[in-house]
């Protein structure tokens, strides 16, 4: 099988029906100059409102460009986005940056010390899309302190800056801050790579209970496989551009159709002796992946 | 170095205390371990927990301000806290080999591997030009490093996440040390790399025979790797031993919270544990069980000093009142 024939294991799309929020048709994405380097090679995704999305592969699969490219930050040579009834990938320079400033996309980053200005007390960090949408300082305050608890931190903490607060803490304002927009979406790229177990497990447990609390709808990518399984509805699996398996999260981790999608379950390392690493495994489904795909590493 | 009398362990570190902010707030409060010639120790605890200070002590590259204000590190029978500079230096270049997360920061980006690994063996080894460029292929090649001839004339950022933290340890094993501390050099790389470096480090320490320091907050990682673990709470080891025996039965409540918290390898959806509330801040001092406050098993006299570090066949432990044994089934 040429590397353009990648089988594409497709979701049973029967679920997502009225709550649809987001619509990813044939994305194609590619980076640098002239023609540049394809990056996503026809990818689909879709998001329901209340669905939570993990999106699994290795670096360089094309995870963040797909995020990106959703929130019109890559340009997208063909294909489509579309959130509820508009067509982001459709929309002039202007009309999207108003579309953004309406906060109906949030993002959430891996570093949250890198992303939030390391200079702002909390409060005005998370008010700030509020501040540029022209709310009165006083419903801000308000719409901040809601938000705060809404993730789980004392509002107190609202005068401190990053600096000040734990790395988990400062994840959950990353976290406030994108709520305080009232998002529709939430994509949270690798908002736990930098965390231990417990604020990891805090973050992601987070985001399982503002689908359900507030039905938004939310992408996350991450390596934490297990974790993933605990809280997505559903899972995409990127590899080398190509969506190469997309199904419910059970399906995929419990009955994984693509090999690719196998080695990464036989990846993952465990307390249970019965199912740790085995390297001998691991090296035959990685020579498969390579036979199957033409991709060698 | 010497060479160890019998069960002699390689590295001791015994009581060692550690301070930060130019030596005013205690950090690490007296913390006990050995590493036997041949094993591997997993440190495993929440961020802040003095884990990666312990590390740097042992290796002499504490940051500016954080100084060792007690106990004792000895490595090979020699003790490295009162060691000079010098001598440090001399121990750690050619006896300690080291791999930290976020590899790319601790290479130059602007020389390629082939010259950054040749100028280890040349510094450090006193190998001559062409010798020590065949000996950086042969590195390489243990490492599981491809198209070796290619990557020796690439330069870091020309590499993926996982190649580079098998250059980094081929630079951290060029010169055989017998003791590696790898700290957090699995986080934040793809599960696959991830795999990839710990099936290698399973090698290096089969082919070489090291002794592995290795730290995480993963206990699955950890579990893969480690023969004992030490598991590591507000600066102070709080459980200690074999790792099958320690991660089946742990006793101390902190060690089973973080088992709650991992993952369960079943893909079964569920509500994710959450150890609530925070460790100490350092300048708050507290006394008996630095958790007591996160625990739910927790009652008076879990605040009083004297809790005792109990011990039996082998496997240690500091908490008042802690899980019970688990009958054998």
């Amino acid at each position: 099988m040429s590397a353009t024939e990648i089988t594409r294991i497709g979701k049973d799309q029967a679920t997502s029906s009225t709550a649809q929020l987001l619509r990813v048709r044939g994305l194609n994405v590619s980076l640098g100059r002239g023609h540049g380097v394809p990056i996503l090679h026809d990818v689909d995704l879709d998001v329901a409102a209340g669905e939570i999305v993990g999106l699994i592969g290795e670096t360089g699969s094309g995870k963040t460009t797909l995020a990106r490219a959703i929130l019109g930050l890559v340009p997208v040579r063909s294909g489509s986005v579309t959130l509820a009834d508009t067509q982001l990938s459709s929309l002039r320079e202007n009309k999207l940056r108003a579309f953004r400033r309406t906060g109906q996309i949030q993002y959430v980053f891996q570093d949250p010390l890198r992303s939030l200005d390391p200079d702002l007390p909390v409060r005005d960090i998370v008010g700030e899309g509020l501040a540029v949408r022209g709310v009165s300082r006083a419903e801000r305050a308000d719409a901040v302190r809601a938000a705060l608890e809404q993730v789980g931190l004392d509002p107190a903490l609202a005068d401190r800056t990053p600096g000040q607060i734990s790395g988990g803490q400062r994840q959950r304002v990353s976290i406030a801050r994108a709520l305080v927009m009232r998002p529709r979406l939430l994509i949270c790229d690798e908002p736990v790579s930098a965390l231990d177990v417990s604020n990891r497990n805090h973050i992601l447990q987070l985001l399982a209970d503002l689908r359900d609390e507030l039905g938004v709808g939310v992408i996350v990518i991450s390596h934490d496989l297990g974790a993933l399984a605990s809280i997505t509805d559903s899972i995409a699996v990127l590899y080398h551009g190509r969506l190469v398996e997309y199904g419910s999260t059970k399906d995929v981790f419990t009955a994984p159709r693509h090999t690719y999608t196998r080695l990464l379950i036989a990846s993952v390392p465990s307390i249970n002796a019965a199912t740790s690493i085995d390297a001998e495994r691991r090296r035959e489904l990685r020579d498969q992946v390579a036979r199957e795909t033409g991709m060698v590493e | 170095m010497s060479a160890l009398a019998e069960n002699e362990p390689l590295l001791r570190v015994d009581q060692l205390r550690v301070a930060v902010g130019g030596g005013a707030l205690e950090a690490v409060h007296g913390v006990s371990f050995d590493v036997h010639k041949g094993q591997t120790i997993g440190l495993v605890g929440e961020s802040g927990s003095g884990k990666t200070l312990t590390c740097r002590a042992v290796l002499g590259v504490l940051a500016p301000g954080c100084v060792v204000t007690g106990g004792s590190i000895r490595f090979a029978g020699k003790d490295l806290v009162g060691a000079g500079r010098r001598e440090l230096a001399d121990i750690r270049s050619r006896h300690i080999g080291a791999v930290f997360q976020d590899p790319a920061s601790y290479l130059n980006p602007s020389l390629t591997i082939g010259r950054q690994l040749s100028e280890v063996l040349r510094v450090k080894g006193g190998l001559a030009r062409k010798a020590a460029r065949i000996r950086a292929a042969e590195l390489l090649e243990l490492v599981g490093m491809r198209r070796i001839e290619r990557v020796l004339g690439q330069y870091p950022h020309q590499l993926s996440g996982g190649m580079l933290q098998r250059a980094l340890l081929a630079i951290a094993v060029s010169c055989d040390p017998e003791l590696l501390i790898a700290d957090e050099a699995t986080t934040a790389l793809d599960v696959t790399v991830q795999a990839e470096v710990i099936d290698l480090l399973r090698t290096l320490r089969a082919e070489l025979g090291l002794s592995i320091v290795f730290v995480s907050h993963d206990l699955a990682v950890i579990s893969e790797l480690c023969d004992r673990i030490a598991v590591f709470y507000a600066g102070q080891v709080v459980e200690a031993g074999e790792a099958g025996q320690v991660l089946a039965a742990p006793r101390h409540r902190y060690t089973q919270a973080l088992l709650d918290a991992a993952d369960t390898g079943t893909w079964d959806r569920r509500r994710l544990t959450v150890i609530p509330g925070q460790p100490p801040a350092l300048d708050t001092p507290w006394t008996g069980c630095a958790f007591a406050d996160r625990c739910a098993s927790s009652a008076a006299d879990c605040h009083s000093d004297g809790i005792p570090w109990r011990t039996a066949g082998g496997h240690g432990f500091q908490c008042q009142h802690p899980v019970p044994v688990r009958e054998a089934s």
